[in-house]
């Protein structure tokens, strides 16, 4: 496990809890912010009903001065200025509150004081002349609960910060005996009124109460708040635009409230604001520091803190107990992959170990199949050869299994036929259903397109898995082998692959569906303990799907049978559809007898190198058929020799061989400059079939592989693809050998394809002798096409070349019977231009390929004549037709008949006839034919 | 490695985390070593006439750094002039009350100076050799009463951007001042000088002249001791100063229709100023500390700010005078309760560094001998010592600044002619 995937999550985990914690503290924080917040407007009020009440009272003791005075005057008995002093110097009980009595009207606004001016003893005098309290003197009123009150100035008979309470009494004028008004000022000084909040600050320390007026002037103020404006204060320290400030002091004289504002620190301090109801121009303001105000945030962050450490060394706990088990559990992986490697080594030697002998059993047994006649050997021969392809087939399945479990199992998608594909499932099923007596059907979509891509090899084993469960597990009944396909409406260059394989076997119960893609698991062990096989074949197929994107699914009714089937995605190469399978299937059934070589390739070299001489013997014979020619090594050394003086059309070199292994000779052999087999396939030879063999074998510089035990269709096939294709002849249909050899000059000859002479002619002799025939021709062949083109006898000259034509592409000279074909055709439409243009080359390449051949003249030797003798009755059948070939001028049935009659020896008294109807044919007189048969012609 | 980086992370964990608790130490003041008990509680109070003093409670806060318990506070008092020698008698007399040179032999203010405390006294530790010598004061007996904290001199305001974009340079001579004035007037600029005119107080015309007629007298000590006197033979030294006025005016460097338009001394002599299309406004000292604060109250500076600088008026050819007399002084109140405290308070201030604070967050001329970290007050330092003149020192008495105030004014206004103003002197109030 990644140290990653721990460490993170826990971080993630630790992270989450600490922002939880944090948010939460937060909230709570901010909840007991609120609640201090609001304790704290609460308090202001207080405050406010504290001043309020004291300035209520100190306007109440200046209107009972007032009213004194006033009751005086309107009784009839004015008090003068002197008495009103008089009597209110009796009246307070203060020593700090004095009073004043100022005449309004006097242009220095003078008066009388209750008390002496402290700089001029005996003084009583007082004179407001150059302070400036009186703007608002019209609000001033003696209605009773009216505050009338000044701001904080400087009182002028002792200096002191004051405020003072006023209303307006009629005194008398003892120089005139009139009424006069003044205005009657209870003076308190501000300290007074500053001990009023001395209670506070029990509770808030750093409060600080002030009073301004309307216009923001203190009245009073604490040392926090600069300036001498609350509002000039805000503008001063805080960064607002003009619009903020109207706002924040529209705010500020509008109501009760609070804000956080900086203060000149520049540090957010808690305003709390409120109206004096009774004064309307005076304004409380409590001032606290936020943080004074704000408490408990040291508690949360040292709990954060203390969980946080918490937090990490639990991590740092679980990450160190973790590493010691990751320590144990990487020692114990160590062990468990020195084990697994064990367990490759001991499959890779058994796979050697096991497929080598093997190789011996099933090669050799497969002579004794092909050369016993005896029913009873063939039965003993068929049964090791069934019991040594599952013994095989266990193997296989184990190394599959093995390499799935080890993730060394790819993918490797090739272009492949599903014709192919088709092929090989049924070549490996079918045989065994015939033998189970069961019934093998195909259902294939005929629009299947012919060219897919995919992994070719893991859906025919998939597919050859199932099938084979189903004839093991179906006792009687049928298998039905379904293929079809789906379009892909968003791949339009795919389709969907749909294989589907019914049988009528036993069944699977629901409870053992679980079971069934168990590795090693055998559903009703008992019951099945006959049938062999590992129990890997579902496991596998699943695993093969799954690789490849898809699913197996499975319906079943026990004791009924079961359908296996999935979807694949195949990419298209190309939508060429498959077309009518089975009836390619059925015909294909019918003709397959037993083993047949697939071609012969008398002419063609390989060798073969391995170091255990048995196996080199089973090497031969299993190509005993194809008459290929086979030298064989049995060590590096002795191939490097070989391959150095000989060439070979392909090279088969085994990898496990003492001394000098096949990947050593083959670099060996690589590097050699001087070689006939520079261009030379070399393909390994092995028993090894583990995952991984083949990319090996190829990137070591192999063409191919093809592992041990040798299947021999395989081994055929592969040579197929890898011999030269003029070399291969298709196997004889008379099932004989045919060791006539050909003369090797012959596969020197640029202007002849031996390949496809053979073919056509069937065997190397009839081959020969038609080469012969066509050599004995030529010339007159070639002067008679010059004779009539010299006539313009377009008719016999385009004849004639039509005879050339077919007789050079039996003998495979293919490029000649082209050319011909051409001015055979200019003949047919008239073309005189062309023909005489051209004939004088057809000519010459006519007269060069005889000239070329006359070596054949020289090999001529009658006495080695093994055709078969052909019947009277053959013979006269063989007239016949001729004749009615003849008669409807179909030549090319003419030149057929007769070439096969030169596979035949020919009774003596018949002979001329046949000789002469043979030159007749040579020399393109297809007229005179009917004319021989009836003995009316004689030789040409 | 990954183990490393593991530990590493969750570690930044706790880090990020915990960083937030942490607070920076706060910032102390340097270069000074207190003297008495730095827990010392007490409370000061400083009187004086300013409505506000924000840069007084700055240097109040520098101060709590130091002595935190200490609560100091400025009151603003109420007719300061005539209830100052009243609030030192009274029961709640201050610690240190603003004081004026003008107080000085005033007999109306003797009875002030007995509460004063002698300052010049070593064992007080007050740096005095930080302030320039001519704005010190002595009274008879040679005692230093007030140590001042700002001084005061009398320029114009000139708008740099504007004398740039015309192309044009700050005028050193008085011939250059013409100039300039005909350049800027044939430009467009009605008034290329302006000031306040409404009032005598304040006015620019005694701003002009004030200058002049003291470094007259400055040169005769007869003609001082004339003219303080009140002599009208000394109204004849006020000719020079009253015919620069009279000649400003009428060759059209100052349009007084123009100045007349300005409502104060004050605010709107500084946003008249900010419109930006005078370039140079005439006024003191005082008037320029408000000029920071009116930055942001002018809605033309904030639109198109400029540059501006403080600088004497050339009215002659050598340049201009830097009259360099103390604005607002500090005395200290020796009866006051902790006084021990009062002059560990005034040993603060009384610094280089402090009273160039001072002056600074107030925008007035520091009484220190560096006047260079102010760029729009930079160029009075630039005046060379022989232009330099201290009313104090030369011996000017406040009688004598009302004679030429109003003179000056009258002749301005075109109430009086120079003739009739030199006849006058001595009658003026």
């Amino acid at each position: 496990m990644k140290k990653a995937t721990v460490i993170i999550p826990n971080l993630l985990i630790i992270g989450f809890i600490l922002l939880f914690i944090v948010r939460y503290a937060s909230f709570k924080v901010e909840e007991s912010n609120r609640n201090a917040i609001e304790a704290y407007e609460k308090m202001t009020l207080t405050v406010e009903q504290i001043i309020a009440n004291y300035i209520e009272d100190e306007q109440h003791l200046c209107d009972i001065w007032s009213n004194y005075v006033n009751n005086s005057a309107e009784a009839g008995t004015p008090m003068t200025a002197e008495e009103a002093i008089s009597y209110i110097r009796k009246a307070k009980i203060s020593p700090e509150i004095s009073g004043h009595l100022i005449f309004m009207d006097d242009p220095n606004l003078s008066g009388i004081s209750t008390a002496e001016n402290v700089s001029k003893p005996g003084d009583y005098s007082v004179s407001y002349k150059n302070i400036y309290i009186f703007d608002n003197l019209e609000s001033v009123s003696n209605a009773t609960g009216v505050v009338n009150i000044t701001r904080a100035y400087t009182n002028p008979t002792n200096g002191i910060q004051s405020i003072a309470f006023m209303n307006y009494v009629k005194v008398l004028d003892p120089d005139t005996g009139e009424l006069r008004t003044a205005l009657l000022m209870r003076v308190v000084p501000l300290s007074l009124l500053e001990q009023k909040l001395v209670f506070l600050k029990g509770e808030y320390e750093s409060i600080e109460i002030s009073i301004f007026d309307k216009d923001g002037d203190y009245i009073i103020h604490g040392k926090s708040l600069k300036n001498s404006n609350f509002f000039e204060y805000y503008k001063s320290y805080n960064d607002v635009t003009a619009e903020e400030y109207e706002s924040f002091m529209q705010e500020i004289i509008g109501g009760e409230g609070s804000m956080v504002i900086k203060n000149s620190k520049g540090e957010d301090c808690v305003i709390a604001y409120t109206p004096f109801e009774s004064l309307k121009s005076w304004y409380l303001l409590a001032y606290i520091p936020k943080d004074d105000l704000v408490q408990n945030r040291v508690v949360d962050w040292l709990l954060l803190g203390i969980v946080s450490v918490g937090l990490v060394s639990l991590l740092i706990y679980n990450f160190v107990i973790l590493m010691i088990y990751n320590r144990k559990l990487s020692e114990a992986a160590l062990e468990a992959n020195k084990a697994n490697d064990a367990k490759s080594y001991f499959l890779s030697t058994m796979s050697h170990d096991i497929r080598t002998p093997m190789n011996a059993i099933l090669g050799l047994n497969e002579m004794v199949l092909r050369d016993s006649n005896d029913e009873t050997i063939i039965g003993y021969s068929e049964n090791i050869r069934t019991a040594g392809n599952t013994l095989l087939g266990i193997i296989n399945d184990i190394l599959d299994f093995s390499k799935i479990e080890a993730g060394k199992m790819d993918i490797i998608n090739v272009d492949y036929s599903f014709v192919s594909v088709l092929n090989d499932i049924v070549n490996m099923v079918q045989k065994k259903a015939e033998e189970k007596g069961l019934a093998f059907n195909m259902d294939i979509d005929r629009e299947i397109p012919l060219i897919l891509n995919g992994d070719e090899i893991r859906i025919k084993q998939v597919i050859t898995n199932i099938l084979s469960n189903a004839v093991k597990y179906t006792k009687e009944g049928s298998i039905t082998f379904s293929a079809g396909y789906e379009k892909i409406p968003e791949k339009p260059d795919s389709i969907k692959l749909k294989i589907s394989i019914a049988d009528t076997g036993i069944g699977i119960k629901p409870e053992d569906m679980d079971r069934l893609f168990k590795a090693f698991e055998r559903i009703e062990e008992k019951r099945n303990r006959n049938i062999e096989g590992t129990g890997l074949g579902m496991t596998i197929a699943q695993s093969f799907l799954s690789m490849m994107g898809s699913r197996l699914d499975v319906e079943s009714v026990y004791g009924e049978g079961s359908v296996f089937s999935f979807a694949l995605e195949q990419k298209v190469v190309k939508w060429d559809p498959v077309g009518n399978y089975e009836e390619a299937f059925k015909r294909s059934l019918k003709e397959r007898q037993g083993y047949r070589e697939k071609f012969t390739a008398p002419y063609a070299k390989i060798l073969v190198v391995d170091d255990t001489p048995v196996n080199l013997t089973v090497f031969a014979n299993l190509l005993k058929r194809t008459k290929i020619q086979i030298d064989t090594a049995e060590s590096g050394d002795e191939a490097i020799a070989m391959y150095k003086n000989r060439h070979y059309d392909v090279i088969f070199l085994d990898h496990m061989m003492p001394d000098k292994d096949g990947i050593e000779t083959l670099v060996e052999m690589r590097e050699l400059k001087e070689t006939p087999n520079g261009d030379t396939p070399i393909i390994c030879l092995t028993a090894n079939a583990i995952s991984g063999m083949r990319e090996m074998y190829i990137k070591a510089g192999f063409d191919d592989y093809i592992t041990k035990p040798i299947d021999p269709d395989r081994l055929e096939v592969m040579l197929l693809q890898y011999l030269p294709k003029g070399k291969v002849a298709p196997a004889s249909d008379a099932g004989g050998d045919d060791d006539y050899v050909l003369p090797d000059f012959l596969f020197h000859l640029d202007a002849i394809d031996v390949g496809s002479g053979l073919n056509h002619c069937g065997n190397g002799e009839s081959y020969m002798a038609t080469l012969k025939m066509y050599l004995d021709t030529a010339v007159k062949n070639a002067d008679d096409i010059e004779r009539f083109w010299a006539a313009r006898d377009i008719k016999n000259t385009t004849i004639k070349i039509h005879a050339l034509k077919s007789t050079s592409r039996v003998i495979g000279a293919l490029e000649l019977g082209e050319f011909a074909a051409r001015l055979e055709k200019a003949g047919d439409m008239g073309d005189t231009e062309t023909i005489g243009r051209e004939l004088s080359k057809l000519i010459s390449q006519y007269r060069k390929l005889a000239k070329a051949l006359e070596p054949l003249n020289e090999q001529d030797d009658p006495e080695n004549d093994d055709r078969p003798l052909i019947t009277m009755e053959e013979l006269n059948e063989a007239y016949r037709t001729l004749s009615e070939f003849c008669a409807s001028f179909d030549f090319d049935s003419v030149v057929h008949v007769a070439q096969s009659l030169e596979g035949y020896r020919i009774p003596e008294d018949e002979a001329t006839r046949v000789d002469a109807i043979i030159k007749a044919v040579d020399n393109f007189d297809y007229e005179m034919i009917p004319g021989i048969i009836k003995g009316e012609v004689g030789q040409p | 490695m990954k183990k490393m980086i593991g530990m590493v992370a969750a570690i930044s964990v706790l880090a990020s985390l915990s960083a937030c608790t942490g607070k920076a130490p706060e910032e102390t003041t340097e270069g000074f070593s207190p003297k008495l008990k730095t827990d010392t509680a007490c409370d000061i109070t400083v009187v004086g006439s300013y409505d506000n003093f924000e840069a007084l409670e700055a240097e109040f806060d520098r101060f709590n750094e130091i002595y935190p318990n200490v609560h100091l506070s400025y009151v603003k008092l109420d007719d300061y002039n005539n209830i100052l020698d009243t609030v030192l008698e009274g029961d709640d007399s201050p610690n240190i009350f603003f004081s004026f040179t003008w107080m000085m032999g005033n007999e109306k203010y003797d009875h002030v100076f007995t509460h004063t405390e002698e300052l010049s006294d070593p064992a007080l530790g007050l740096d005095m050799d930080c302030i320039r010598p001519g704005l010190i004061n002595h009274d008879a007996e040679g005692n230093v009463m007030m140590v001042p904290i700002f001084s005061r001199s009398y320029g114009m305001l000139v708008n740099k951007d504007l004398f740039e974009k015309e192309g044009l340079s700050v005028p050193a001579t008085r011939t250059e001042l013409m100039t300039v004035c005909e350049e800027f007037h044939n430009k467009g600029y009605e008034s290329p000088m302006m000031g306040y005119s409404l009032d005598s107080s304040g006015c620019f015309m005694y701003t002009l002249a004030y200058p002049m007629f003291v470094a007259t007298l400055a040169e005769d000590p007869e003609a001082l001791a004339l003219a303080n006197d009140l002599d009208p033979a000394a109204g004849e030294y006020m000719r020079p100063a009253l015919e620069s006025v009279e000649q400003l005016i009428e060759s059209g460097c100052i349009d007084l229709n123009e100045c007349d338009k300005i409502e104060d001394n004050y605010t709107e002599v500084i946003l008249r100023f900010f419109e930006g299309d005078v370039p140079m406004m005439i006024c003191a000292g005082d008037t320029v500390s408000g000029t920071r604060k009116r930055e942001s109250q002018s809605e033309a500076f904030i639109n198109s700010p400029f540059e501006y600088i403080f600088v004497p008026i050339p009215l002659t050819d050598e340049g201009g005078y830097f009259i360099d007399s103390p604005s607002v002084e500090f005395s200290v109140n020796k009866e006051c309760d902790n006084l021990d405290m009062t002059n560990e308070f005034m040993r603060f201030l009384i610094t280089d560094s402090e009273l160039n604070e001072l002056a600074s967050v107030k925008r007035l001329i520091t009484p220190t001998a560096d006047m260079s970290f102010d760029s729009v007050y930079a160029p009075f330092s630039q005046v060379p010592s022989e232009r330099t003149i201290s009313p104090e020192v030369v011996g000017i008495t406040d009688p004598l600044t009302v004679q030429i105030k109003m003179a000056s004014f009258q002749v301005g206004k075109g109430d009086i002619t120079i003739d009739d103003a030199v006849a006058m002197y001595g009658t003026f109030e």
